[in-house]
């Protein structure tokens, strides 16, 4: 590198990479990319830069194969790509890596497994040999604190940055990288350490598309710089005879003197309706803004400066004044993001406005309809939406939308709007019309807040505060708001560099190793599991010193056998984030199956459990073809196991085949056959969730269902794979219990349907799907049924275990997310 | 407003006051008219198999259902407040607030104290519920669970007691019949009525529904959501606390496993009764009408000698194949 810093080498004059010849993308009538033609290099670092909606965004998609072109030609490697190529799941194209902004890794897999999961050779490999290779690939950041070994989710935002980066850069056979914004939550040191990665990377022939908001990131890297400015090619040059100033201009800003950031002088400070005082908190640092009555201010900046987390701080903390944020009214909230923040998608237009107003009608408890629909009515005859009042919601068009949208918030009578990028994707007309409205709304003496993605809004705007990394670096007026103004003090860095490092510094974290040792066992997801074995066996044995011999731990174990098999069955289902309500009963017709065929005909009793597994295999197709939730599916389905059971045999009854009843009481030395049963059933889940090539895979089906079908894999084998294995341990357990009662009867596992719901949580899985511990689970069952023995012992009825475990389960819980929470 | 949560009461004055083709097309979209349908059907099928089409078999069936509905709107209560919640603690209310009763925890003849005890467990256990869930930010299926393992034990302790059939006013007037009505068919459709009141003509109500359609905007149009779904789970409670009471006053007797069938069977209700298990949409009438089928579709069958065992997996075959049938229609796949 060059001491000014300034990447000056010349790029290798590589072939064409990428070459796009006329690029259009429409979105309905919205062109948001035009004409775009351009080539890239092998070993070329382009930077692309551009204000908010310059389409970006939409380039990138289409390079990368995620959208499709509208019109115009794009090749890679000189190969045309068909556009019917990249619909379906593989719509990535081969040898492009792209880093997201928003991180896409798998929070429940650890790093290397999330660095194993995209890589060309799957499952190949130990886990030592996959370790070792993921750290192999992290040396990309040198002097990183990284553990390959832990989960992602236990990383900072900048460590899991580190991980996408060092994926996408590690990746063989990578022809083209393409960076969005990589730097937002690095620190400077490893935002140097990625430019040097970055220019060793193009020095061995990558292509490199770097995106960025950081100018002097820009001038550091690029060998050439490509400004998109409202959809068309804007700039495209050599990088290196441009100055800061000159990006600037080129971005559309006024280039002036850097003028000191003055607050403006206080007005009248009585009509104050929100005041906030240096709020500090996530990406907000000390803002100071104020709002007047009749007044719309505006809070613009980059995309993701800080200006939604802003909005929604002022919105939680509505009608409350918590420590900054002093508002003395109520607020009403408008997104942008209709589909998640705005519609409620059930209902017509006149309810989805009245919603808000619906309190102020309530008349001795009841809502007075027909005032709530006249108030209603009188906005949407406002809105000139009236003749929609009716129609569903979603059939209206987003600029339609975005109007009754708006309407719910002024029927709320609150008199400060937060308008959080009203206008997103809607036309002109009804971009005009919103701003109509926001007109009257002053008139009216209401206020609001405005954050738009478009520059040209601001010019509504009384004030207008410009917010960059989190901070209020401007405050315009008046005639002072000008588009080019706003540009300017966007791209300002305030305090330099400083701020994510002094935020986030993960080498900083110096541990005592004995604490260490100790957050690490208190983490350690099946403590409550196996801290409620051990504790019941020291109680066990404290009352009944003999048990502690082969004939005793028989006693003690042979009991938990079946339901250790059928927990596991039921973290298969957890593990995809599913439950099995109908485990119970499927596992009692395993065992009436087991006492009624088996023993006349081995071949008829294995083909009946052949069909209960593949009714399993159903579910999987029901739940994930057809989008039905497994609780309902599985419900459904126990009525099924449940009356063939009792078609089969309605009483209890049938016996337990020979062959079966000696295997299970084989005597072994010095611990009894159940206590190897009982570790080997763990073991085999474990190996299922860990050990095996596609346990990786399964994991991240469960976390993220959507990720995981975006990177090609397909979600049904996945869940049938479950499912089915769910269906043979349900057997198995079914087979357990025909040996030990030496009968068959439907009913003879119905707690075990909830039971093991409860093992399942207590042993160390989360909900979220993805994340189990069949270890914890197994020790959960044998501590649990430990319970029941020394209530016995007790001379307490045994009934009383129910309500323990129901204790446990609480316990558990409290103590997990009181730990989650003191870690953080 | 309130179109999609219909409830008996405003059907049934629907019906009365006007009349045409419109009516029938109405019908015909209203999400339980397949299981309305269903209803006419089975009671046809009962009567083709007894030569009488006998209203007296449907009032039998209407009286059960009644109860079963009663089971089916506190789970559709808690489905409906958002996608997931689920509630687990049903049976063990229903059990417990029965054995309150015929136990007579607060004596034997003290009827009105012991539905007030019963109706207070219910609320309690809901508010317990509510707060596992949001404080411990526990899922609803598993602080249900375990607040429904409690209540178990607490079920156990009481199980002893020396029981006795409830008498008095309370049971002769659930058993008397008026204009042809079981007093139980009345009480079980008078409870209903408030609950659907209380869903589709109450600010708890429009922001209850509001909130099953997305939690996220149901927040920012400044519905409240902690206390929105504590009203949900203390109904909940309540509803199958009342469910308790009715079943060990009518039935006379009292049994740990009363509350059992109603925790598969209540779902069942809702799905059959067309209420979307996704949250948003409620159909009080709907459930009543889903609870109905499921025991007409039972007294068909043991009219046709068919075994328990082939009455349970029909049932079960209804359940998958009106879910299947909903989810392959709704355009909101997963």
């Amino acid at each position: 590198m060059e001491g000014a810093g300034r990447n000056a080498q010349e790029p290798q004059s590589g072939n064409t990479v990428i070459s796009a010849r006329n690029l259009w993308k429409s979105f309905g009538n919205n062109d948001v990319l035009r004409d775009v033609s351009l080539d890239i290099r092998a070993g070329e670092i382009l930077v692309l830069l551009g204000p908010n909606g310059a389409g970006k965004s939409t380039f990138l998609n289409l390079v990368d194969g995620t959208l499709a072109p509208s019109a115009g030609m794009l090749l890679v490697n000189g190969q045309p790509v068909e556009s019917g190529q990249r619909v379906g799941k593989n719509s990535r194209t081969p040898g492009i890596q792209r880093v997201f902004q928003e991180l896409s890794t798998f929070p429940n897999l650890t790093v290397a497994e999330n660095l194993a999961l995209t890589s060309e050779h799957k499952g190949a490999g130990s886990r030592r040999e996959l370790v070792r290779r993921a750290r192999e690939r992290m040396k990309v950041f040198p002097g990183n604190r990284i553990d390959v070994r832990e989960e992602v989710a236990s990383l900072s935002v900048a460590e899991r940055q580190m991980v996408e980066i060092a994926r996408a850069m590690t990746e063989p056979d990578t022809r083209v990288v393409i960076l969005d914004e990589p730097t937002s939550a690095l620190s400077s040191r490893e935002a140097d350490q990625l430019a040097d990665l970055v220019m060793r990377r193009a020095a061995h022939g990558v292509a490199v598309i770097y995106v960025t908001h950081k100018l002097e990131e820009a001038l550091r890297l690029a060998h050439r710089v490509v400004v998109l400015r409202d959809g068309r090619l804007h700039f495209d040059g050599d990088a290196q005879n441009l100055t800061h100033d000159e990006l600037l201009s080129l971005l559309g800003a006024m280039v002036e003197q850097h003028s000191p950031v003055a607050p403006m002088p206080v007005g009248d400070m009585s009509r104050d309706i929100l005041t906030v005082d240096k709020l500090s908190s996530g990406r907000l640092h000390e803002v100071c803004i104020r709002v007047s009555a009749g007044e719309v201010v505006g809070i613009a900046g980059l995309e993701g400066a800080g200006q939604r987390d802003f909005l929604q701080a002022v919105f939680s903390a509505r009608t409350r004044n918590t420590g900054s944020i002093h508002s003395s009214t109520d607020v009403a909230y408008v997104s942008g993001d209709r589909k998640n923040e705005g519609l409620l998608p059930l209902w017509d237009v006149e309810e989805n406005v009245a919603i808000s107003a619906a309190p102020r009608f309530s008349r001795a408890g009841l809502v007075d309809f027909r005032g709530l629909k006249a108030t209603a009515n009188d906005w949407l005859s406002e809105l000139g939406l009236v003749n929609r009042a009716t129609s569903p919601i979603v059939n209206l068009s987003g600029g339609n939308q975005q109007r009754a949208l708006l309407g719910r918030a002024l029927a709320s009578e609150a008199p400060l709007l937060l308008l959080d990028d009203p206008t997103r994707g809607v036309d002109v007309s009804a971009k005009g019309s919103i701003y109509t409205i926001l007109d009257k709304l002053k008139e009216k003496g209401r206020s609001a807040i405005l954050y738009s993605t478009e520059l040209a809004e601001f010019r509504r705007c009384d004030r207008v505060y410009v917010m960059a990394r989190g901070h209020v670096v401007a405050e315009l007026s008046g005639a002072d708001i000008t588009e080019e103004r706003i540009t300017q003090a966007s791209f300002m860095n305030p305090g330099h560099a400083a701020t994510a490092a002094s935020r986030e510094a993960p080498w900083a974290r110096e541990r005592l190793s004995g604490d260490a040792s100790l957050a690490k066992l208190l983490s350690w997801r099946s403590l409550p599991a196996a801290f409620l074995m051990l504790a019941m066996f020291a109680l066990v044995f404290w009352q009944q010193p003999n048990a502690f011999s082969t004939f005793g731990l028989e006693l003690l174990f042979q009991a938990s056998l079946p339901l250790a098999f059928a927990v596991i069955a039921q973290m298969l289902f957890i593990l995809g984030g599913d439950i099995d309500l109908g485990l119970g009963f499927s596992i009692g017709l395993a065992n009436v199956l087991a006492a009624t065929y088996l023993g006349d005909s081995f071949a008829v009793g294995v083909l009946a459990f052949a069909a209960l597994i593949a009714g399993y295999a159903v579910l999987a197709l029901i739940v994930e073809l057809l989008g039905v939730s497994s609780v309902v599916a599985t419900l459904g389905a126990s009525f099924i196991w449940l009356g063939i059971g009792l078609t089969i045999r309605a009483t209890p009854g049938g016996s337990s085949p020979e062959w079966l009843s000696t295997l299970i009481h084989i005597k072994l030395w010095p611990l009894p056959l159940s206590c190897y049963v009982l570790a080997a059933v763990a073991l085999l889940g474990l190996w299922i969730c860990q050990g095996w090539s596609y346990s990786i895979r399964l994991r991240a089906l469960g976390q993220n269902r959507r990720t995981y079908i975006s990177l090609g894999f397909s979600a049904l084998a996945g869940r049938v794979t479950l499912y089915a294995l769910a269906g043979f341990f349900a057997v198995l357990s079914g087979l357990l219990l025909t040996a030990a009662t030496g009968a068959g009867n439907v009913n003879v596992a119905a707690s075990f349907t909830l039971a093991t719901i409860a093992a399942v949580i207590v042993g160390g899985a989360s909900f979220a799907g993805g994340l189990v511990s069949p270890i914890g689970a197994v020790m959960a069952v044998i501590g649990i049924s430990l319970v029941t023995t020394n209530l016995t012992f007790l001379g307490i009825s045994s009934e009383y275990s129910t309500a323990i475990g129901g204790l446990i389960l609480v316990l558990t819980l409290s103590f997990r997310s009181l730990t989650r929470s003191t870690a953080s | 407003m309130t179109r999609k949560a219909q409830f008996a009461v405003g059907s049934v004055t629907l019906m009365s006051t006007n009349v045409g083709v419109k009516i029938w097309r109405n019908l015909l979209r209203k999400s339980w008219a397949g299981a309305l349908a269903g209803v006419v059907l089975l009671w046809v099928i009962a009567g083709l198999v007894t030569g009488e089409l006998s209203w007296s078999f449907l009032i039998a069936n209407a009286t059960i259902a009644g109860l079963f509905a009663l089971a089916g709107t506190a789970q559709m209560a808690v489905l409906a407040s958002g996608s997931g919640n689920i509630d687990l603690s049903l049976p063990y209310v229903v059990t417990f607030s029965a054995y309150v009763m015929s136990a007579g925890v607060l004596g034997q003849d003290n009827v009105a104290g012991s539905v007030l005890l019963s109706v207070l467990v219910g609320a309690l256990t809901g508010a317990v519920n509510v707060a596992l869930i949001v404080r411990l930010r526990i899922p609803a299926i598993v602080a249900t669970l375990a607040s429904g393992y409690i209540l178990y034990s607490l079920t156990v302790s009481i199980q002893n007691w020396p029981s006795k059939p409830v008498g008095g006013m309370f049971e002769a007037m659930l058993r008397a019949r008026f204009a042809g009505l079981t007093g139980v068919l009345i009480v079980a459709a008078l409870i209903l009525a408030v609950v659907g009141v209380l869903l589709s003509r109450t600010v708890f109500g429009l922001q209850f529904h509001a909130m099953g359609q997305n939690a996220e905007v149901a927040r920012l149009a400044g519905v409240r959501r902690g206390w929105v779904l504590l009203g949900t789970f203390v109904l909940a409670g309540v509803l199958e606390a009342l469910l308790g009471v009715l079943l060990a006053t009518y039935q006379g007797g009292v049994s740990a496993d009363l509350g059992r069938a109603y925790l598969l069977g209540s779902v069942a209700a809702v799905v059959i009764g067309g209420t979307r298990p996704t949250g948003g949409v409620t159909s009080v009438f709907g459930t009543a009408v889903g609870a109905l089928v499921l025991t007409l579709a039972q007294s068909d069958l043991i009219l046709l000698n068919f075994g328990i065992g082939t009455q349970y997996v029909i049932q079960g075959l209804i359940v998958l194949s009106t879910v299947c049938l909903v989810a392959a229609r709704s355009p909101d796949r997963r």
